[in-house]
């Protein structure tokens, strides 16, 4: 097993960009293994009146679309339809279908059987449908067709005793769909849609999963659905044409996507494409992402310096995890255990230091982020627009050259400045919160106007204008 | 505000304190991750549309599928042990019907009519061809001809064709690692029968009168009015035993040749016995180490519990009294308590054979007598458990011998199901996913009630029959601390068009405080708590269908004052909620008229067009709570339920012949040495052509041990006639080895806290320090060591001994 890596060459995951929001494409589509129709049903494509899911489509058109760019990715999940399509076909479509895998442009996640329930099932046939489906995953395309991302993308719940078995079986992430609508805002407002899952309390680091809730369920962002199931529009690219649309589509586009990053963390997000059934008519699909990926990455107006790019689950994961790390060059050197490879030449050394004041400034701009966030929740005062512009200036200056030092000295004082911009507005809202938190006569939730809080962010040089001084009662570091 | 502080306090401070020290201290890595440790039940769309229906929909094919896998793992488990030719294409069908019916559509009940069916087909095959596998391996083991046929019975309407005859006998597999104890219940004439173990020892058998109710169910065609009932002790671990059953007349017209054959009979079964593999199962449950069967609390002598009084201040306990009228279920007052438990006087008075209080005693069973006993006392007892009917004849309160009385109430209910478009509303329609009910109002079922109570030297029963469509059986057998309750619900009526959702509410007089546990996945065990969630605020929380959580094998609710703990056990998964203090609810049976998701069906499920039948088992167990052998005992009953033991029917036959049965090896276990308690053999079978998949699970939670709880298996000693060998550690799925395996090392944000109920609604703050050790290769003579709830798996080469 040891060095298989080395000929899965999962280090062609895409080359993300420090400084630029990176786009990763998930083309995919979810299929059930009964619902509407029966398992033979959907795999055949009978009993078209009921359903015009047709899964030996689906494997045939994604092939031969692959064929023709070697950019497009593809994610497969259910290793139950995978292993009736593999039974049926030749050796060289089966040899084609074994080095797209081999180039990780098809990626099989959660790879069990089917995706299973979780509320309504016993752990052993769960365990069983998993080894089932990485059994088979793993005699038809070897180790490089091991997945190594969790697939649960329309679960209907999650329990902890399923997490922990994923855990347990080496995946590196989850990947989760449906959230309750109330949690869902909590995970928002926490910072939550990316998380540390621990699946049992006795077995401890053991059972612990990253886990990422999706943003838009497992579907495209509204009207970028390509299937011939959806009826949004093509893009069309030539601004001769009539129908000419491509600025439209790419500026909308670009705001959802802008709106989903503000839910992550870090500067990767993961836009699905797909649905349930879908990519039957793979072409549909491809030609689109293709032309809007060509103009989003050309367009002048992408302001925002978009990397986007066709991806996978596990080369999200993989940049989540790189993302920032200083460790790269030691995870280099663990490579021959590691599912991921990395590139020697995303390891530097120098920026450690540099710019240690903008640093400093940021760490202390992304603990008060912290302080805001949570007093928001406590006050149930909701996100506010300075919550905004703190979390945005901080990931700003976490996410892009700015903390390493590396930009110029005018990018540099920019950076200062929006990050005191978005301190000193928070600073009010600070107060808000805290007005609305502290206990007044009587018990009254009603903020008291006289009472009013101070932050005192210069406490480093011992110095504080007001004398008004507040400690962070219940956030205090 | 101090409420929802208290409810994120541990999100909230952790990361407040941390995040800060890791800007400032630590260096900057990757993202830093916030913790989660709770779970996402139940899944709401909005806040109307919670979707735990579907941990009941379709509750005959789940519970289908459970049965199934029990035949899966038994198949898979003899293909090894007996040597069997190769069987992989019987293996394909059956891994492929299991894992498809474990998808997220199909488990979960929200498929078509026509795609159930399909797959009820699908399994039904892979069961038979489990069966084919399963004989292949018995005969082999047993001696018996190759051509020996063995039947299933259909236990779940009672009915059985290969023993309503006059002579017969029956194999029980156990696929367990420790000798299993369960009672025999098999529908015969009604003649008296006796019973032999493989010793050729007639052992205790009663017969008892098949309830009404279950005589009524249509599709049952046998005229067969009685039930056999024995108990099969120590089923060996890892094998079967064989009991053989006779009418008694037979017996004695024969008897001087019976004799005879038993001497001859004798001497062969001891040459038998010479073969080095006969009876090492263990009847001995002593020297486990986490677990002392002598000192098992139903077990402690009666102490004098005179003043012990049941309070009866909780106001409540729904307890619709029955009443002559049909038509009047609706004018029962829902809030008055329970008025009628009883007390037991004297504890002494109970649990010895003689019954000090006469007069409660109309018909003195003999102490060997065959037959039941139609009984007109107010109570059914064994020696550790009392049930007591009130006035009424209503199941009223529980004692046990330990001087714990509480209350109990067993109810039926039905919610009507919401129509949205009836009402002209825009909510969702429920639907296999989305339990909705139309009102918070629960429809007691109470129509038509009757109480019968039987009573024999192995079984006492009461039979209850609620209404045409609900009724329920209450079991207690001789020397078992578990009351079993057989519910039967449907057909359920739409003459009204109107859906209904069918629970069953048990109602004590403890005091839980809006605090129940509900399992996972049939592992650990999760805390709930009334309209809360752990991590948010739930506003405009529903509080009927948003309090509902998975049960798939057990639910339990805990009295901290009184230290008593109720739990219920089911036989697949249902929804269930504690919505009432003192009281738990398990949804047993859905029948509605709409579709919430497109699947463009209603979850309507009919026979002949009339609505299905629903049977099923709960197992009800109460004990003190601090008391830990039992929560040891009520993790391996867990076990006993998921793996339930088959049995198998020998096929009719005219020549069935005791003599014939006895000579044959009647009695195997393949389990070479005595695991100590809490080890399980979760997974035996062929891997490749002379490897095996090996997994080791240790059952037991921190909470439950006393010591540290760690256990240890020696491979080497596992099984007999098979040498293990080499041996691969691999993650728990069997697709990488463990030491090519590295977790990556995400930056998380505080820490996890230690237990997670504990700090559910206690905010006890206590932090898990736990690190990850290095992984080591695996040598085959050392001990696989199991902490709390680890599963290790192995592939193992292995190769037969002779
Ligand atoms: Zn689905």
């Amino acid at each position: 097993m040891i060095g298989y890596q080395r000929l899965c060459k999962h280090e062609q995951c895409p080359v993300t960009r420090d400084g630029a929001l990176n786009v990763h494409i998930i083309p995919h589509s979810h299929m059930d293994a009964g619902w509407v129709k029966t398992f033979d049903d959907y795999y055949y494509g009978t009993k078209s009146s009921v359903s015009s899911a047709n899964v030996q489509l689906i494997y045939h058109s994604v092939l031969s679309e692959l064929l023709h760019d070697k950019r497009r990715k593809f994610t497969f999940s259910e290793t139950a339809y995978f292993w009736r399509w593999w039974k049926e076909q030749r050796g060289t479509t089966r040899a084609t279908f074994r080095s797209l895998v081999a180039e990780g442009r098809i990626e099989f996640a959660g790879g069990g059987w089917v995706q299973s329930d979780e509320a309504t099932v016993d752990y052993l046939q769960l365990l069983d449908q998993y080894t089932w489906g990485l059994r088979k995953l793993n005699d038809t395309l070897g180790p490089c067709g091991k997945p190594k991302a969790a697939w649960q993308i329309d679960t209907y719940g999650h329990t902890r005793e399923h997490t922990s078995l994923l855990a347990q079986m080496g995946f590196d992430g989850l990947f989760i769909g449906r959230v309750e609508h109330r949690e869902r805002e909590t995970m928002i407002e926490e910072d939550k849609m990316e998380f540390m899952w621990r699946g049992s309390d006795v077995l401890g680091k053991m059972s612990d999963i990253m886990t990422h809730t999706l943003y838009n369920l497992y579907n495209a962002p509204e009207g970028f659905c390509f299937d011939f199931l959806c009826s949004d529009e093509p893009i069309v690219e030539d601004p001769d044409s009539k129908s000419y649309n491509a600025d439209k589509r790419v500026n909308d586009f670009i705001t959802q996507i802008e709106r989903q990053a503000k839910y992550y963390d870090h500067d990767n997000i993961m836009v699905t494409m797909g649905g349930d059934f879908t990519y039957q008519s793979a072409a549909n699909w491809f030609i689109n992402i293709d032309k809007l990926i060509n103009h989003v990455t050309t367009h002048p107006a992408n302001m925002s310096d978009i990397n986007i790019f066709y991806s996978t689950p596990s080369c999200y994961l993989k940049s989540v995890y790189l993302y920032g790390r200083r460790d790269k060059a030691l995870y280099t050197e663990k490579a021959d255990h590691l599912p991921y490879g990395s590139d020697v030449n995303t390891y530097w050394t120098g920026f450690y230091t540099s710019r240690p004041s903008l640093k400093y400034l940021s760490k202390r701009a992304h603990a008060f982020l912290q302080v805001v966030k949570q007093l928001s929740v406590l006050s149930r005062m909701g996100d506010s627009y300075e919550l905004h512009l703190l979390r945005h200036a901080v990931g700003l200056v976490l996410h892009h050259d700015a903390i390493t030092g590396t930009s110029q000295q005018r990018v540099a004082n920019d950076f200062i400045r929006i990050l005191s911009e978005a301190i000193e507005a928070c600073s009010k809202k600070v107060s808000q919160f805290l007005s609305v938190l502290t206990p007044t006569w009587g018990g009254s939730r009603r903020p008291k106007n006289s009472q009013q809080f101070i932050i005192c962010h210069q406490l480093n040089i011992s110095q504080c204008r007001s004398n008004v001084l507040w400690t962070l009662e219940i956030s205090s570091p | 505000m101090a409420r929802r502080a208290t409810w994120t306090a541990y999100p909230v401070r952790r990361s407040a304190s941390l995040a800060v020290e890791h800007c400032v201290h630590e260096k900057e890595t990757g993202p830093v991750l916030e913790t989660k440790q709770d779970d996402f039940f139940p899944l709401a769309y909005d806040k109307h549309s919670y979707t735990s229906g579907m941990f009941t929909s379709r509750p005959t094919f789940k519970h289908f599928v459970r049965e199934a896998n029990v035949f899966q793992q038994t198949a898979r488990q003899l293909q090894v042990v007996a040597n069997l030719g190769n069987n992989d294409d019987l293996f394909e069908e059956f891994s492929w019907i299991m894992g498809v019916a474990q998808d997220h559509n199909v488990i979960s009940g929200a498929m078509r009519p026509y795609v159930k069916d399909y797959y009820t087909e699908k399994l039904h095959l892979a069961v038979q061809g489990a069966s084919v596998v399963i004989t292949e391996a018995i005969n082999k083991v047993r001696g018996s001809p190759t051509t020996t046929e063995y039947r299933l019975c259909y236990f779940n309407i009672s009915s059985c064709p290969n023993t309503e005859v006059e002579r017969f006998y029956i194999i029980i597999y156990n696929s367990l690692a420790w000798p299993v104890t369960m009672p025999v219940r098999l529908p015969i004439l009604n003649k008296k029968y006796d019973v032999f173990d493989p010793l050729g020892h007639k052992i205790k058998a009663v017969m008892i009168k098949i309830p009404d109710h279950v005589m009524k169910i249509p599709k049952r065609r046998s005229k067969v009015e009685d039930e056999l009932i024995f108990i099969a002790e120590n089923i060996p671990a890892l094998g079967f035993r064989s009991y053989f059953v006779e009418e008694t007349n037979i017996n004695r017209k024969k008897k001087s040749l019976i004799k005879k054959i038993n001497k001859n009979s004798q001497k062969k079964y001891f040459i038998r016995q010479a073969s080095k593999d006969n009876l090492t199962y263990f009847n001995d449950n002593e020297n486990y180490d986490d677990y002392d069967y002598s000192k098992t609390e139903t077990k402690v002598e009666f102490g004098d519990i005179g003043d012990v009084k049941v309070t009866n201040d909780n106001n409540n306990v729904i307890t619709p009294k029955p009443t002559r009228s049909a038509q009047t279920t609706k004018s029962y007052d829902l809030t008055k308590p329970n008025e009628n438990i009883q007390e037991v006087k004297n504890a002494n008075d109970f649990g010895n054979d003689k019954m000090a209080d006469n007069d409660a005693m109309k018909y003195d069973l003999e102490k060997d007598s065959y037959y039941s006993e139609e009984s007109s006392d107010n109570f059914i007892k064994n020696k550790y458990i009392q049930i007591n009917i009130d006035e009424y004849r209503k199941i009223s309160s529980l004692n046990l011998s330990n001087g714990v009385n509480i209350s109990l109430d067993i109810q039926f209910f039905y919610y009507v199901s919401d129509e949205p478009a009836k009402l002209n509303s825009s909510k969702r329609n429920p639907g296999a996913y989305i339990f909705r009910s139309i009102d918070s109002h629960p429809e007691p079922i109470i129509d038509d009630f009757e109480t019968t109570i039987f009573k024999s030297n192995v079984v006492e029963e009461i039979h209850c029959k609620y209404s045409k469509y609900a009724s329920l059986t209450l079991k207690l057998y001789a020397n078992n601390p578990i009351v079993e309750v057989d519910w039967l619900v449907g057909p359920v009526s739409i003459n009204d068009d109107l859906g209904k959702e069918v629970f069953i509410r048990y109602t004590t007089d403890l005091e839980n405080k809006g605090v129940f546990y509900t399992d996972a996945n049939g592992r650990q065990t999760v805390k709930r708590i009334r309209d809360r969630r752990a991590l948010y605020e739930p506003y405009n929380l529903d509080h009927i269908a948003g309090n509902y959580y998975p049960v798939t094998s057990r639910i339990y609710i805990e009295d901290m004052k009184r230290n008593i703990r109720v739990s219920v056990f089911n036989d697949r998964s249902q929804g269930g909620t504690s919505l009432l203090d003192g009281s738990i609810d398990l949804m047993l049976h859905r029948r509605i008229l709409t579709d919430d998701s497109g699947v463009q069906t209603f979850l309507n499920e009919t026979e002949n067009d009339v609505g299905i039948i629903v049977r099923g088992t709960h197992y009800l167990y109460i004990t003190k709570s601090n008391y830990k052998q039992n929560r040891l005992f009520e993790k391996k009953f867990a076990k006993e339920i998921e793996l339930k033991p088959q049995i198998l029917i020998s096929k009719l036959n005219r020549n069935t012949d005791k003599k014939k049965w006895i000579i044959l090896k009647n009695e195997f276990s393949s389990l070479k040495t005595k695991l100590p308690f809490g080890v399980h053999i979760l997974t035996l079978q062929k891997w490749q052509t002379n490897k095996l998949l090996l997994r080791l699970e240790n059952y037991l939670e921190q909470v439950d041990v006393i010591n540290d709880g760690i256990k240890k298996v020696f491979l080497k000693d596992l099984l007999k006639n098979i040498k293990l060998k080499n041996v691969t550690e691999t993650v728990l799925s069997a697709n990488i080895n463990l030491k090519d395996w590295t977790p990556l090392q995400w930056q998380i944000n505080g820490s996890f806290v230690k237990n997670f109920n504990d700090f559910y609604g206690n905010h006890k703050e206590e932090f898990s320090t736990d690190t990850l050790g290095p992984v080591r290769d695996f040598n085959i003579n050392e001990a696989v060591v199991l902490v709390p709830q680890q599963i290790r798996t192995f592939i193992v080469d292995f190769e037969y001994e002779n």
